[in-house]
């Protein structure tokens, strides 16, 4: 026989073999980072998530205490008060708004309670009426806390008129009323997240945990939870709180007014600490300051530590960045815009390490860009 | 050479034992009567040539296609005309009164499903369409009680929705999905009337390669839009092969089987008419019915997941898109006569889940959810892979 004859039988051969391999189901892969994914996960589920929506349940109802006693007796002490409470639940959301998967998208979560800037002629519109329906589409832009921070610091220059918004003006009732329909809209919502989470009915928490979700594919833990917190800094953080209003999404022309807490004055405060719940999340540090394993050392198991370290190195510019700027951001804005727009630079350079190299490390398929096409 | 005639025989052991693992990867062998088993692909023949035909169902769905593209022209400020859209939908003049880039003597609107046709379903969207297309002309931007344009978030392009928030080319595309192409195969194709026990199996139609049973089932296969060789998992270069129908159940094959089973119960029950098995063709019809209506809830629990996402996302053109498409799904389970599901269910999800009277800017995520666990009750397949379709 010649060498062709052997060399075309050996390919025939090889290519049987091929086809035969193709046609068995092979797929065991061996998982050596498991541990490290469970106990990260855990970490994140009980030390971060849910502490993370308890204290936004806890503050949503201090708001809505705070509104009660406002209904009951409209002064401008009690005004004040309620004021003053607005801002922890705020806080508390910039620690609670990373996790919109599972019981938060199921719930619509982050739309129903935080879509900024307000619009104010929906909502004084439902004032006139009486006739509205919270949590419809049409009415996402004028509930949650946009809607509230427009009612207690926006409808009037000062204290004093803002009252009178509640006592004397046209519609002060149903100004009233819907003023106390929301802060219960919210704190109805803060309830419903925290149940699904932890309540035997929901028990997300189990489910999140779960040996069957505990891969890295689309719709694990994981996979959920990496997408989420890259689709929230992308859009939610970085390009609504900074890009947006600050013109980099609207061809260099700044909307000051599209800032998150426009009429409160407090847009930037609610952005570090949004950034900070951000690092925390990376670090695995608990909502009450403990170390933990979190995405950090998900990545070293993998071998991935210089990134890991570029990672933090990079947070903390970006942190150091919006540090630098002063609220009301929508002032900074307006006066000294390069600093915001510099910030904005410092934040998209973490997203590519996060979004690029850190999903690619985890063996995580960003999803969240996908459509339909049609 | 002794070392070469040793290695000879190897690899002729080798090449041989190639052969008989290749050839029994194929399934398809000759039986000793005249019954056949069944292809691997959607192919039939009679003497040599192909007994499958169904051009018919072809050109329906190349009109759906076309009827879609022009009314899309709204999304981008074109005014639309009623009378155009009327003459695509009853294919005036055979060519859809100038409006198709071919030629046909079917049509739409004879196939459409007759209350449809009582309640002018979809004239009155065709009417809709083209005076909303004017506002759109105009730079209207959609609100509840105005019809015009909205933004889809992620493609950063305008899309048309009628006052209620529902975006026109799904209700036209999606909704004859429903109306023409299912009420054909679950109110003709599958009846008796169509290829039960009475039907001609035996004498060839006039001119033609098959029996009035064969193609009666193969334009029960047209509908679903398929390609012959349609298989799981299908490959992303050939996605726009897969057409309509066929595209949904590859949209959520990797929850439920539909690929395999749909295609399996089309082949088994097209070979079973070939071996005159009437017992085994029914039971593949009632898998088609079964799974054809099953296709059209999971793509509806699909939709209603993504606008969820979307709405999650501040993303409300998209969720109008989503929610349009689920719309005309949920609109699509009333076309069997089989379903689980009541009208009455189907009417609460499309007139009250879907946003109070009908009208998508009022839609809750409470609705959403009340309109998801409606379907998983009465669908039970869908239960462990609700939040995955």
């Amino acid at each position: 026989m010649n060498k062709r004859t052997l060399i075309l039988t050996l390919s025939f051969f090889t290519l049987t073999l091929i086809f035969l391999e193709s046609c068995t189901d092979s797929g065991t892969e061996a998982d050596t980072e498991f541990v490290d994914r469970q106990e990260q996960l855990a970490n994140v589920g009980n030390n971060i998530i849910i502490p993370s929506y308890r204290a936004l349940q806890e503050a949503s109802a201090s708001l809505d205490v705070a509104a009660t006693a406002f209904a009951d007796d409209p002064n401008e002490s009690n005004l004040t008060a309620l004021q003053n409470q607005l801002k922890p639940v705020r806080l508390a959301w910039q620690d609670a708004n990373l996790f919109q998967f599972g019981p938060a998208e199921s719930l619509v979560l982050r739309s129903a309670l935080n879509t900024f800037p307000a619009n104010t002629d929906q909502i004084n519109s439902n004032i006139e009426s009486g006739d509205y329906t919270l949590g419809t589409a049409e009415n996402q832009a004028s509930t949650g806390f946009p809607a509230v921070g427009f009612l207690l610091h926006g409808v009037g220059d000062t204290n004093q008129e803002i009252l009178s918004a509640y006592t004397d003006n046209s519609n002060a009732a149903n100004r009233m009323q819907y003023l106390q329909d929301n802060v219960d809209f919210i704190l109805n919502n803060a309830n419903a997240i925290l149940n699904a989470w932890t309540s035997d009915d929901g028990n997300f928490i189990a489910t999140f945990l779960s040996e069957q979700n505990s891969g890295t594919d689309v719709g694990s833990s994981l996979g959920m939870l990496v997408n989420a917190y890259i689709l929230h800094y992308e859009r939610f953080l970085r390009d609504v709180k900074i890009g947006i209003p600050s013109g980099v999404r609207s061809a260099g022309v700044p909307r000051a007014s599209a800032t998150e807490a426009f009429y409160a004055g407090y847009s930037n405060e609610l952005a570090i600490a949004n950034l900070q719940a951000v690092e925390r999340v990376f670090l695995g540090t608990g909502l009450n300051g403990t170390g933990g394993t979190g995405l950090e050392e998900n990545l070293i198991a993998l071998d991935a530590t210089s990134l890991s370290d570029e990672i933090t190195a990079q947070q903390n510019e970006a942190l150091t960045a919006l540090q630098g700027l002063d609220d009301p951001l929508s002032s900074q804005i307006e006066n000294n815009n390069e600093p915001v727009t510099a910030a904005f630079q410092e934040m998209q350079d973490v997203l590519v390490l996060i979004k690029a190299d850190m999903a690619s490390a985890l063996g995580v398929s960003i999803t969240f860009q996908d459509n339909d096409g049609d | 050479m002794k070392l070469n005639k040793t290695l000879n025989s190897i690899l002729f052991g080798l090449a041989i034992f190639s052969l008989i693992m290749v050839a029994g990867c194929d399934t398809t062998s000759n039986n000793s009567d005249d019954k056949i088993d069944a292809p691997e692909t959607f192919e039939f023949s009679r003497n040599g040539a192909s007994s499958v035909a169904y051009p018919g169902q072809t050109d329906r769905l190349n009109m759906v296609a076309e009827m879609k593209a022009y009314v899309g022209q709204a999304n981008s400020g074109s005014v639309l005309s009623e009378q155009d859209l009327i003459d695509m939908f009853e294919n005036t003049d055979g060519n859809g009164g100038g409006n198709f880039s071919f030629t046909s003597d079917r049509e739409l609107e004879n196939k459409t499903f007759a209350p449809d046709l009582d309640e002018n379903l979809f004239t009155d969207i065709l009417a809709d369409a083209a005076e909303a297309s004017v506002n759109a002309n105009n730079g209207v931007r959609a609100s509840s009680g105005t019809a015009g344009l909205i933004e889809r978030e992620n493609k950063g392009s305008d899309i048309l929705v009628d006052e209620d928030g529902r975006e026109f080319t799904q209700l036209i595309e999606k909704g004859l999905m429903g109306g023409v192409f299912f009420n054909q195969i679950f109110n003709v194709y599958l009846t008796d009337d169509r290829i039960g026990p009475g039907v001609e199996n035996e004498a060839l139609e006039d001119g033609k390669n098959y029996t009035a049973k064969e193609h009666h089932f193969d334009e029960a296969f047209g509908y679903f839009g398929a390609p012959v060789d349609f298989s799981s998992p299908w490959p992303e270069a050939r996605e726009d092969d897969a057409r309509f129908w066929s595209h949904y159940a590859d949209v959520s094959d990797d929850q439920i089987p539909f690929i395999e089973t749909l295609m399996n119960a089309y082949l088994n029950g097209r070979t079973a008419i070939v071996n005159e098995d009437q017992g085994t063709l029914n039971e593949q019809v009632d898998i088609l019915y079964e799974e054809l209506e099953l296709l059209a809830a999971a793509t509806s629990v699909h939709y209603i997941n993504n606008t969820l996402t979307e709405l999650s996302n501040g993303n409300q053109g998209e969720a109008f898109h989503a929610l349009s498409e689920g719309w005309a799904f949920v609109n699509a389970l009333k076309y069997s006569p089989r379903r689980d599901i009541t009208l009455d269910e189907i009417n609460q999800i499309l007139t009250t889940n879907f946003g109070e009277n009908g009208n998508f800017w009022n839609v809750t995520p409470q609705g959403l959810n009340d309109a998801k666990s409606t379907l998983v009750n009465i669908y039970p397949a869908l239960q462990p892979v609700q939040d995955q379709l």
